[in-house]
């Protein structure tokens, strides 16, 4: 036993040995053999909706011989900017990456990225770099840091012959949002759904600040001069509140605190077949709607054509501080914000000069009309505390008053304090 | 089922005594424990039947108020295809099996090894390396994952099989070593030296002897290692991002999406992805109840 | 635990009258070493500098966007921050008796139960064996993502079969939204969690049933004993170092455990169900904390540590005897 045992071991343990030692002798793997350069571009959306974009990166291998781009997918992963910080700080890692608004302050900071700023005064994009919108978002210390590239937001989607049927239109103001909602509850459809769960990547954070936006009021401002919560525990209480009311006047049947995620396929498919009267979606989240039902379209959401009371989100890409290759990696980035691109990427270009050419596909006029109305979460992202802790401590805060375990007086002071806390650091 | 020929006395399933000695109150027994154990197993396997019913209809049937069930009419076969031809995921399986196969055996290997060790010796240190060992499980993987990934990368193990079933090998070793260690612990070492006493070596002992009682725990610790290691999903995001060697449970999440989820698409993929442990099982479990006699060596 | 069953069973000469293996004096030092070596090797070169940055971290400031070794110093003052935070004691709380107590005293009467019920004649001879042991392992094939969301979906306040066949059956008036209500929401998660986690404790208890010699049942049946005294004196005697590791294995699992609570509630409603695992997840990767969650993380590995030394302690100690 003992030999063999031991000669078990001891081939198991030079063979991992062996094989450690030629992996690390081969060295990194050369992106230029003969002449070519090959890239590396990661997205994080799932393999069934960049068909597009597949098309797109293929005419380019097509006709750039010299530079071929090789598309990875990450999807499913609400860490992929940290995982790809991980990446980059060991020197690896994509060189054309694809990254949320939120998350190129991040990854600015301790330079992880390339500025493009820097790249579009050698060679300038199709649109001129300030012509490109939320670059709010995507701006430190004087520099562009990623290019924006696509721009989407929350519209108003309902199922038009349920609210035909009752006789009612969509709301233009959220008082109105709640009454019109609470008469379709009467029926038994459910007046507006919204992801009312507590979770920190709840989907009712949107809602929550259309709705303290529109008030003029939000979760942290520096309106002060310092940073500070952006408004009393009086305002968030009666916040807390008005959202509660959806559950307790019928309007949002009380299953809704337990879906977090914003396209929940029971928000999808209740809109489709119209047991569901009116929801908050993203374009995409529309399209699968409308696949089922095209009964199922938009409009702007509540006082959504009032300047900043909607969100203006999208994705921007980004080039590796890492790359051997920056300039191609540039170029290929050029080439993605080109007009031609977005004849076949089904999404909403954040250059301007595209956007305005571009014919918003039907049931989506929604979009259409309140894109040019909404302001990015710059207003967040300027200050001292992540975006993501400020949806977690909201959602929080909110769902204890729908489930109860908090009134909302007390859960609006923790709140404040919580808010504050977060600041102070 | 696997008894002996003439060894029905010796085999090592307990029987209960009261079968012997009384007739009626044993069949009374045997509905009710019959019957508990359907229950059992519908209970159990409920929510794992409802993922396949949903994984053959369209998601808009799976949330209707008033029907209990989708309707039938609806039933398709879509969701399969359009898995299989709009996405690797068939590759995504055999990477999968490739790497928990080979993490199970040689996680098998080296944990009957320190199994071996912890049970049948007594030295110096042994308690603190027992502890040490399971200290590895004590730690956050969240924030172990980034010093490691460099670690990988400096050896250039990323993207490769090998570099996922050494972080599965060594994710799965400790458990498995202390699981060893328990099945060996319900193994006299009367057995060991009554072979010695025999005249048998220590390989024949540990071969012949011991392993073919330790059969059913080396086969749960084998299963125990292969599942982790089919659902382990962390490692496996960090360690692989080239499609073609990513494992299943990072294909699956690549449907989830930050605006569109594809839940049919997981639902199909989710069934997919247990058939091979299905299967894998399905064989296992004879193993599980060897009915090999150590009982031979009864004097 | 000695009886006059076990008594009269020690003076027999058959094998396996000890259920405890008496441990002999090895002959060449270095065997066990030698075998331990492979095992060892591998766990500290994979293991040893990540646990020591992990240590790195929790004296420092750091985000999960820095380089590796960039951060500021601050010495204790994560371990304090968290350590006189509300919210970490009553996480911590959560933890301990609804994480970690509940499911596995559950996990293990179930589990013996189960394995036991297995092991009966009748399902031999009908041929229910095979198919009730793979069935009885099915939810253990199911990714943890999707089944979090079969169970939401089955849990579901207006749209999930079970509050549709309650009300159909008139048990109660309106659906329960099972993850949103104080009430229910850690009885469901736990019926998620033992629901998956069962079955390795099934099989586990299976394979250690098989080991028991079956003589030692028969000796306590011809010395007059009952099925339950049989139970209680041949069964659980020879299981216990299975008992014992299993017992161990699961509670470290549980205590540490992210992703039941994580999918289902992610903490909440509000922050009811918030366990140290997920504190530690969104301190340090929503808050961009790293520094403060490997404190967390020091933490909950130090309470283990004890624990498991304990236990090994008290749970191996007859074994030497």
């Amino acid at each position: 036993m003992r030999r063999r045992q031991f000669l078990g071991s001891l081939a198991a343990a030079s063979a991992v040995g062996t094989v450690a030692t030629l992996n690390a002798c081969s060295g990194k793997s050369d992106t230029s053999s003969n002449g070519t350069v090959n890239l590396t571009f990661r997205q994080f959306d799932p393999p069934t909706e960049i068909a597009g974009l597949k098309k797109v990166v293929k005419a380019w291998n097509d006709t750039h011989p010299k530079i071929q781009v090789k598309l990875e997918t990450l999807a499913g992963s609400a860490d992929y900017a940290q995982q790809f910080a991980r990446e980059a700080n060991s020197g690896s890692g994509p060189d054309v990456v694809h990254l949320g608004y939120v998350n190129v302050k991040d990854l600015a900071k301790p330079k992880i990225l390339l500025p493009v700023s820097e790249l579009a005064e050698k060679s300038a994009p199709d649109t001129p770099i300030d012509q490109f919108l939320a670059l709010d978002m995507n701006r430190f210390d004087d520099k562009v840091w990623a290019l924006p590239w696509t721009v989407d937001t929350f519209a108003m989607a309902y199922n038009k012959k349920t609210m035909d049927k009752a006789g009612l239109k969509p709301p233009t103001s959220w008082p109105e949002l709640l009454s019109t909602a609470t008469k379709l509850g009467k029926s038994g459809t459910v007046g507006f759904a919204f992801a009312g769960a507590s979770n920190p990547d709840a989907g009712q954070w949107f809602a929550i600040n259309y709705y303290l936006w529109s008030n003029g009021i939000s979760l942290i401002s520096n309106e002060s001069g310092n940073w500070a919560p952006g408004a009393t525990a009086e305002q968030f209480s009666s916040a807390m509140k008005f959202f509660n009311s959806f559950f307790t006047s019928g309007a949002t049947p009380k299953s809704m605190v337990s879906v977090d995620s914003i396209n929940d396929p029971q928000i999808v498919a209740g809109l489709a077949d119209g047991t569901t009267a009116m929801t908050m979606m993203a374009p995409q989240t529309v399209r699968q709607a409308r696949d089922t039902s095209t009964e199922v379209v938009t409009a702007v959401m509540p006082d959504g054509l009032t300047d900043g009371s909607t969100h203006l989100g999208g994705r921007s890409l980004g080039i590796n501080a890492a790359t051997d290759h920056p300039d191609e990696a540039w170029e290929f980035v050029k080439y993605l914000n080109t007009a031609k691109a977005f004849a076949d990427i089904p999404q909403y270009p954040a250059a301007t000069t595209v956007l305005d050419k571009v014919d918003a596909p039907d049931g989506e006029e929604g979009f259409q009309k309140q894109l040019p109305h909404s302001r990015s979460f710059a207003r967040y992202i300027d200050g001292p505390v992540p975006v993501d802790t400020l949806q977690k401590l909201s959602c929080a805060a909110f769902g204890a008053v729908y489930s109860g375990q908090k009134t909302a007086n007390q859960s609006a002071a923790e709140l404040v304090d919580s808010i504050a806390a977060a600041i102070k650091g | 089922m696997t008894e002996l020929a003439g060894t029905a006395t010796t085999s090592r399933s307990p029987r209960q005594p009261s079968e012997v000695r009384r007739r009626r109150p044993g069949r009374i027994r045997d509905v009710v424990i019959v019957a508990v154990t359907v229950v059992a197993c519908v209970t159990i396997a409920f929510p794992f039947a409802w993922m396949v019913v949903t994984s053959f209809f369209p998601t808009t049937e799976l949330f209707s108020v008033t029907r209990l069930l989708p309707r039938i009419g609806t039933a398709t076969l879509t969701n399969y295809v359009q898995l299989l031809t709009e996405s690797n995921f068939l590759t995504y399986i055999g990477n999968s099996l490739i790497v928990s196969v080979c993490a199970m055996t040689v996680s098998v290997v080296l944990s009957s090894m320190s199994g071996y060790a912890f049970s049948r010796y007594r030295f110096r240190g042994r308690r603190a390396i027992m502890v040490a060992i399971i200290a590895v499980h004590l730690f956050p993987f969240v924030i172990l994952i980034t010093p490691m990934y460099s670690f990988f990368s400096e050896l250039g193990l990323l993207n490769t099989h090998l570099g996922l079933i050494i972080a599965y090998v060594a994710i799965t070793l400790p458990f498995a070593s202390y699981l060893m260690l328990g099945f060996f612990q319900t193994i006299p070492i009367s057995l060991d030296e009554a072979a010695r006493v025999d005249g048998c070596g220590t390989v024949s002992v540990l071969f012949r002897i011991v392993l073919p009682v330790a059969w059913p725990g080396i086969a749960t610790v084998a299963v125990n290692a292969f599942i982790l290691s089919w659902e382990e999903y962390l490692f496996a995001k960090v360690l692989v991002t080239d499609d073609n060697l990513k494992t299943v449970q990072v294909g699956l999440a690549n449907f989830f999406g930050e605006f569109t989820t594809r839940w049919d698409l997981v639902m199909a993929a989710s069934v997919l992805a247990s058939v091979p442990t299905i299967l894998l099982f399905a064989v296992a479990q004879r193993r599980l109840v060897s009915g090999l006699a150590a009982g031979g060596v009864k004097e | 635990m000695p009886s006059s069953a076990t008594a009269t069973l020690a003076t027999r000469p058959s094998i396996g009258s000890q259920p405890t293996p008496r441990p002999r004096r090895h002959r060449r030092l270095s065997t066990p070493y030698l075998l331990l070596a492979p095992t060892l090797i591998l766990l500290g070169l994979l293991f040893a500098l990540p646990v020591a940055y992990n240590v790195w971290l929790a004296l420092h400031k750091v985000t999960p966007y820095d380089a590796l070794g960039d951060g500021t110093f601050v010495g204790g003052a994560n371990f304090v921050s968290v350590l006189t935070n509300p919210k970490t004691w009553l996480s911590g709380r959560n933890t301990v008796v609804w994480l970690t107590l509940v499911t596995v005293v559950l996990r293990l009467i179930l589990g013996l139960g189960l394995a036991i019920l297995l092991q009966q004649a009748v399902l031999r001879r009908l041929h229910l064996l095979g198919v009730a042991r793979t069935i009885l392992l099915l939810p253990w094939m199911i990714p943890p993502t999707v089944a979090v969301a079969a169970w939401k979906w089955l849990l579901d306040g207006r749209t999930g079969l079970v509050n549709k066949v309650l009300v159909q059956a008139g048990v109660i008036d309106q659906g329960i939204p099972f993850f949103g209500e104080l009430s229910t929401v850690w009885p469901s998660i736990t019926a998620v969690l033992v629901w998956r986690e069962l079955p390795f404790v099934v099989i586990a208890f299976m394979a250690g049933l098989q080991a028991i010699p079956s003589d030692q049942y028969e000796a306590a049946a011809i010395d007059g004993a009952t099925s339950w005294r049989g139970f209680w004196h041949v069964t659980l005697p020879n299981l216990r170092p299975v008992i014992t590791v299993v017992g161990l294995m699961i509670t470290i699992g549980s205590f540490n455990n992210f992703i039941y609570v994580w999918l289902t509630t992610g903490g909440g409603p509000g922050t009811y169900s918030q366990v140290l695992a997920t504190q530690l997840y969104s301190t340090a990767f929503v808050d961009n904390e790293l520094g403060k969650g490997a404190a967390i993380g020091l933490v909950m590995s130090a309470v283990m540590l004890i624990f498991a030394a304990i236990y090994l302690t008290v749970g191996t100690r007859r074994i030497d005897d």
